[in-house]
């Protein structure tokens, strides 16, 4: 970089698993944006956990007002703190369950796509050959897909579960990761310490766990947490569409019974809950990749 | 621009899109229970089912129904819609102008305005501008385009009564010729606020990829260079550093448009903007599967042929690429 | 006296804390002549070529120091200022003409472009002009509407020499301009350079870590080490009676026969860390004949004659250390101290 001085010597990473880790944990905690991202995520995971505890209500039921009649979209009160749906439910409660499934489609679907894109990425990249060329021809394939059409045809077709719906955001966000660490495979391929691993007869599963594998976690690890992001905004999507689970309440399909039912006219307490929600932690999974990202790429430290 | 280039191109693009047909093909006949009731409404009289039955071979075995799904669809043959009761093909055409329009307008706006943004956050790099500049694009992609949709209408369009909140122009009106269909008044005001939303939800994608890609060639020798030999800061910007630093944001387009599609088909379903992607909506809500198949099938021909173009254009632009 | 460097502090603000790449240069350059500037990468040669031209990075900046030129100092300048005196009186052949040239636009262009920023010609005259650079420093004009990377090394190393020399400037600072070649070429390029230094009357500063080339194209030498100028005196001098042990090393290390002896030997051990530079003489921990003095007094440049000057407290005893160095056993006493 121009701005280097002349005269500095830049710091050595330890390609090893335990320099990487302790690194990470630097990283993680001291840029302050970074910080409150991991803050973020770790309180709506308490939420979620807490979540029969902190509701007022239990979401599916229908409330009644003093007088008798349903309480159909109440704004927020002392009985209701977010007011309540034009079924009378309660709103604060849904949302406070709502935590769950975005959580649960997050992770899973992050995890999903990062492992299956990750391996992929290590075969394709470490073996070459033919293996390299199908593996790529699929990952060309994925790409010509088009996303949300896919997920929504998919889930359509089969019955409109969460699950299906983790299944379908994992059968193509794949993609991304594969294509991207696989290019980092093929360059840690050519360094040294590898080549000499291979001389001295090491295997190539041993290889690519021990040596290759450390290297490109961060990268990975990059993707997973900009997946996560990706993942809830599919799935609230998905269920705004009318394609969701019927069977349980996320903050999609709350913002879907809002929109058909016209409601959104008059009930900003219907309306604003929910979207912040996905905001807060969508933000919070971004603003996580990104202090991985300062660390996957040593010149945004500022060291080199 | 060499020949065999654009055709190496070309046959890949074919068959990738001969292996997205396949895939959909086998989609659409996976489905739990009775295969063909992806093709034929249960609700059809006996004859007409029986009719589409021989025509689509679909009493045939499944490698038969495969040559012919691919030979109908090659000549835009579809099918028949359950819901409109009616071929598939005459359904789409006025709905492609639509989304392509709604598209257009989106493409531009956020292109140019993500543009502008990067170089501007880019020039007062390190300063709140950019701080701020870099935060607010992020909130708006994590916020759902449908609910800032919503949010939007709630306030401009039921509110405060500025905007319509639904179609492309108002019920009743009767367009005086082609060019009043499209470029009235009515229209704009009508697209005004879908592509706006989408815009600010997309627009952050550029921005930050043009920031960064002007910030990393500030770093490169040649501008040095150019500064040693007396140049402004203005002239390095934009005669010397844009022409490198746009060029990833040429590639990115082709990412750009597989993103965007999703988008306009949700904005599409939220402003009632009668288009390809609020019909493949509709479509798989009405469970009507031979519309649902089509958009599809289209949906991945037009990404296909656009990242063709794009391909051909970020080769045109870059002398090291085209000069092999 | 073209260009008289006083007392030059040139300091980059890193994230942890300041470092001095130049650290009170002082150096002066009469019209036509030829200096060069030698020294280990990270001596801050580089430093004072775009503290010359004024293009220091964002994280730069002159602390303290005069830079004249023609009497007019040049730090003092406001950024319109500066940019009317770059290129037109000092320009700069840079280390990696790949890298220099954008690879996007032509190189004709690029040419013209410099010629027309700052004088006020027409596109057509302009490009013969170009032309006519071009023949001068050995390219065929039909070239001028090919890109950098159509071009080898070399042929790219002239394009950048003829945008150099495009606006006759009155001191063309090379940095290290023939690294990144092979030998041959290397040869062909610096006798280019001596040619047109000759031909246009200009004064050149040629920085490099490579002292034959000096010997070869010099007419005085300035010697860097840790951001200080270590020695400074007319080539045949320094070359043949060097008053610097540093000096002196770098000569015994050489490939070329500069001295009778061909005994290569290299100087053990590395540069100061410039964030936390050491009191006393830089070079002292590398210097088979630093004392406690050395270690605790930065000496000043001390001259020995109106030309020739060196930065130790030991430089009226040179002759002494040059026969400790020649024999050899002064490096190795010194590498067997070291770890």
């Amino acid at each position: 970089m121009r701005e280097l001085a002349e005269g500095l010597t830049p710091p050595v990473a330890a390609p090893t698993w335990r320099g990487r880790l302790s690194v990470l944990r630097q990283i993680l905690f001291r840029d302050w944006s970074t910080g409150v991202g991991v803050t973020v995520i770790a309180l709506f995971i308490l939420i979620a956990a807490l979540a029969p505890v902190l509701m007022s209500h239990d979401p599916w039921m229908i409330n009644h007002r003093p007088n008798g009649s349903i309480a159909r979209l109440d704004a927020p009160s002392r009985a209701h703190l977010l007011g309540t749906t034009d079924l009378g439910r309660d709103i604060f409660s849904q949302v406070i369950v709502g935590a769950r499934a975005a959580l649960l489609v997050g992770f899973l679907a992050a995890l999903m796509t990062t492992v299956v894109g990750t391996t992929v990425a290590l075969v394709a990249g470490f073996f070459g050959g033919w293996v390299d060329d199908v593996l790529m021809r699929i990952v060309d394939v994925a790409y010509a897909i088009p996303f949300i059409p896919f997920v929504i045809v998919l889930v359509s077709l089969l019955r409109p579960s969460i699950w299906n719906v983790i299944i379908a955001i994992g059968l193509l966000f794949w993609r991304s990761p594969a294509r991207v660490i696989r290019a980092q495979v093929l360059s840690l391929k050519e360094r040294p310490y590898i080549k000499a691993a291979r001389v001295a007869g090491a295997g190539p599963w041993r290889i690519i766990f021990q040596h290759i594998a450390p290297n490109i976690l961060p990268l990975a690890m990059l993707y997973m947490s900009i997946e996560v992001g990706w993942a809830i905004i599919t799935e609230s999507s998905v269920s705004f569409l009318g394609l969701g689970d019927p069977l349980v309440i996320s903050w999609g399909t709350m913002l879907n019974l809002a929109f058909t039912t016209g409601a959104m006219q008059r009930a900003w307490w219907w309306v604003l809950p929910p979207g912040v929600s996905i905001i807060l932690l969508v933000v919070a999974a971004f603003l996580v990749g990104r202090g991985v990202e300062e660390y996957a790429n040593p010149r945004l430290r500022g060291e080199i | 621009m060499p020949v065999r280039y654009l055709l190496r191109r070309l046959v890949q693009v074919i068959l990738t899109l001969w292996l997205v047909a396949t895939i959909v093909f086998l989609m659409f006949r996976l489905i739990p229970g009775d295969p063909t009731s992806a093709l034929i409404d249960p609700t059809f009289p006996a004859t007409l089912r029986a009719e589409i039955l021989r025509r689509f071979g679909l009493d045939r075995p499944l490698h038969e129904q495969y040559l012919s799904f691919l030979s109908h669809a090659v000549r835009g043959d579809f099918g028949y819609s359950f819901y409109y009761s009616q071929p598939v093909e005459s359904i789409i055409g006025d709905m492609v102008i639509n989304t392509v329009l709604l598209a257009l307008a989106t493409f531009v706006l956020t292109y140019l305005l993500g543009i502008a943004g990067g170089v501007l956050l880019a020039w007062k790099r390190g300063t709140l501008v950019d701080t701020a500049g870099s935060l607010v694009p992020l909130v708006f992609r994590a916020a759902p385009v449908f609910w800032t949709g919503m949010l939007v209408l709630m306030v401009f369009s039921y509110r405060l009564d500025w905007f319509p909140h639904a179609g492309l122009r108002t019920p009743g009106y009767v367009a005086a010729s082609l060019w009043d269909k499209y470029a009235s008044a009515d229209f704009l005001h009508h697209l005004f606020l879908p592509a706006v939303v989408s815009t600010l939800y997309y627009m952050g994608f550029p921005m930050l990829l043009v920031r960064n890609s002007v910030l990393s060639n500030f770093g490169e020798e040649y501008v040095e260079f150019a500064r040693a030999r007396g140049m402004s800061e203005a002239r390095v910007m934009f005669r010397h550093v844009l022409r490198n630093a746009l060029l990833p944001v040429v590639t990115s387009a082709a990412t750009f448009l597989g993103l965007a599609l999703g988008g306009q088909i949700i904005v599409e379903y939220t402003f009632s903007w009668p288009g390809l992607g609020r019909e493949i909506v509709m479509a798989t809500q009405r469970r009507d599967y031979p519309v649902a198949q089509a958009m599809f099938l289209l949906l991945a021909v037009g990404i296909g042929v656009m990242n063709l173009l794009v391909d051909l254009l970020y080769g045109y632009l870059d002398p090291r690429v085209r000069l092999r | 006296m073209l260009l008289a460097i006083e007392d030059l502090v040139v300091a980059y603000r890193l994230r942890t804390r300041p470092v001095r790449a130049v650290d009170g240069l002082t150096l002066s350059i009469e019209a036509g002549q030829r200096v060069g500037l030698v020294g280990e990468s990270g001596c801050g040669k580089t430093t004072v070529a775009r503290a010359l031209l004024g293009i220091l990075p964002t994280n730069g900046s002159i602390e303290r120091g005069r830079i004249l030129l023609d009497g007019r100092d040049l730090t003092r300048l406001s950024a319109a200022e500066m940019r009317a005196v770059r290129w037109r009186r000092i320009a700069m052949v840079p280390q990696s003409a790949m890298n220099a040239l954008n690879p996007v636009l032509r190189v004709g262009d690029q040419l013209v472009e410099t010629i027309r920023i700052h004088e006020p010609v027409g596109p057509a005259r302009a490009r013969s002009r170009a032309a006519e650079l071009f023949e001068r420093v050995g390219l065929e004009p039909r070239r001028l509407q090919d890109y950098p990377h159509q071009f080898s090394g070399g042929m790219r190393q002239r394009a950048t020499i003829a945008m150099a020399v495009a606006l006759r400037p009155q001191l063309l600072i090379a940095d290290e301009p023939t690294t990144a070649l092979d030998v041959l070429v290397q040869d062909r390029i610096l006798t280019l350079l001596e040619q047109l230094c000759a031909d246009l009357g200009l004064a050149l500063l040629y920085i490099t870590h490579d002292v034959p080339v000096v010997a070869e194209l010099c007419d005085a030498v300035g010697v860097m080490y840790a951001g200080k100028l270590a020695e400074f005196g007319p080539l045949a001098e320094v070359f043949s009676a060097p008053a610097h042990p540093y000096t002196m090393g770098l000569l015994q290390a050489s490939p070329k026969r500069i001295t009778d002896r061909f005994e290569l030997t290299s100087i053990p051990g590395a540069p100061p860390n410039l964030a936390a530079p050491p009191h006393g003489c830089r070079f002292a921990a590398r210097c088979p004949f630093a004392d406690d003095r050395c270690h605790a007094l930065e000496p000043e440049l001390i001259s020995l004659n109106a030309q020739h000057a060196a930065a130790c407290h030991y430089a009226g005893v040179a002759p002494k250390m040059r026969d400790a160095v020649a024999s050899g056993e002064a490096w190795a006493q010194l590498q067997a101290t070291m770890p």
